[in-house]
């Protein structure tokens, strides 16, 4: 069985779309975090009128990025039940919906995924702290958030939850502080907010990722990108490695908390 | 005046978002502007909540505090709250496990209500970092009552002059850890609660 494609090979493809090259016809899959990536990529390639949009539409055969790009492009909102999901791909909303898809997720880890209660409960809180921050911090005002996208998936003992925007990015949004107007680049950002818990309010430190960091506990792997750049974390049982550097450009933020 | 945090959520158990509780907190702005006591004290009983986030805390409870919004955006967001004083009470150890590590990581303090007569405070204790500076000016207060700078320059002798006073006691104030009145051409200061303990 191929692998799935991950955030990393999505951004060789928007690496591909930069330099012209052709793309292929056909993708394989896409994991979770991939298809978020792929559907922010195809909104950037359809603003930007690229023929690879054409491309990409083709790719909608895969159920994931099709549910994902429906929730980046159009109104993908569930229910108001509680039950557990194997898999759910929404369109980040208001936070009475943030709060549902969360719970959930929180009942999905313990069903489903056999996760203690208190994992599920830390995880969860995470997961909604991410969609949360579309709302607070894509846009300009919290009143006017970009177009976002919430998702997980759950299997025994695995789980992966993923948020995606096309809005203005980490650097931007730090910039509405003055305490981080110095701030260059993108690369900087993210480094400010996972290891300085920079924050966009004035007053307070951010701590939307911070929960997730925490939730990855000594197991699991944490990816956040940023426009031209990202950063990843993964925790085994040798301890945490990081590493952090440039992909192709893309606006928005993504996240993805995966337990593989 | 006391907000049942249980009550305002409905049937959440486990709270987290800024937005939310930015959304909370315009109910409870609310109200204060709505109540005939200037500047009250405003007590967050958690009680019945099992998980509330950092990001909620923060958005909800020192919210009310000021300079805790950005002034870029929209209007809504750069409008300061009234004067109130927030305290929390009814922590589950989730709650205060939250609770603290977000007063660590932004080095302030939050008030923990732990004796009530109707609105007054009588016992509390403070729930994170509060510098040396600051701590001995909040115990002289409490020691010595409603007073103003010159009167805790006066009776501690030692090398402060009444500028320094006045901007400790300006710090607690604006940390809505006392309160102030004005008396002429002074301020006079009082601790938020009779007897308040650290950790």
């Amino acid at each position: 069985m191929e692998p799935e494609l991950s955030t990393h090979d999505i951004s060789e493809l928007r690496f591909l779309v930069q330099q012209g090259e052709p793309l292929p016809v056909r993708l394989g899959s896409c994991s979770l975090a991939g298809a978020v990536h792929l559907a922010c990529s195809g909104w950037l390639w359809q603003q930007s009128r690229s023929p690879a949009f054409a491309t990409f539409r083709g790719w909608l055969e895969d159920p994931r990025l099709a549910l994902a790009w429906e929730a980046l492009t159009s109104n993908r909102s569930a229910g108001v039940d509680y039950a557990a999901h194997a898999a759910e791909i929404l369109t980040v909303t208001d936070e009475d919906s943030q709060a549902r898809f969360a719970n959930r997720f929180r009942k999905s880890l313990e069903e489903i995924g056999g996760f203690s209660a208190s994992e599920a409960r830390g995880l969860a809180g995470a997961l909604q702290e991410l969609a949360d921050n579309v709302t607070q911090h894509s846009g300009p005002a919290v009143m006017a958030p970009a177009s976002g996208v919430m998702a997980y998936e759950v299997s025994h003992e695995r789980f992966t939850f993923a948020v995606g925007d096309i809005g203005r990015g980490a650097l931007a949004s730090l910039h509405d502080n003055p305490h981080w107007t110095a701030l260059q680049s993108e690369e900087e950002a993210l480094r400010a907010i996972l290891e300085q818990n920079a924050s966009r309010r004035r007053v307070g430190p951010g701590m939307g990722f911070r929960n997730a960091v925490r939730a990855l506990a000594d197991l699991g792997q944490l990816s956040v990108g940023s426009g031209d750049a990202y950063s990843d974390v993964v925790a085994d049982a040798r301890g945490r490695t990081g590493a952090a550097g440039r992909r192709a450009p893309l606006p928005g933020v993504q996240v993805a908390l995966a337990r593989p | 005046m006391i907000v049942k945090v249980a009550e305002l959520v409905g049937r959440q158990l486990n709270l987290a978002g800024a937005t939310f509780a930015g959304k909370l907190r315009g109910q409870v702005v609310e109200k204060i502007r709505n109540s005939e006591v200037l500047a009250p004290l405003v007590v967050f009983d958690f009680d019945g909540i099992e998980s509330a986030s950092a990001s909620f805390l923060k958005a909800l409870v020192f919210g009310l505090l000021p300079e805790a919004e950005p002034r870029t955006g929209l209007a809504q967001e750069a409008e300061q709250p009234p004067e109130a004083f927030p305290v929390v009470a009814g922590l589950s150890p989730l709650v205060r496990e939250e609770l603290v590590d977000y007063v660590e990581l932004a080095g302030t303090v939050a008030v923990e209500a732990i004796e009530l007569n109707g609105e007054e405070l009588l016992r509390a204790r403070l729930v994170g970092h509060l510098d040396d500076a600051l701590k001995s000016t909040l115990c002289a207060l409490l020691r010595k009552g409603a007073s103003t700078a010159t009167e805790l320059h006066a009776e501690a002798g030692i090398a402060i002059n009444i500028t320094a006073w006045n901007n400790r006691l300006s710090d607690l104030h604006s940390r809505r850890l006392a309160r102030r009145r004005r008396n002429g051409k002074q301020w006079v200061y009082e601790p938020i609660a009779r007897e308040l303990g650290h950790g």
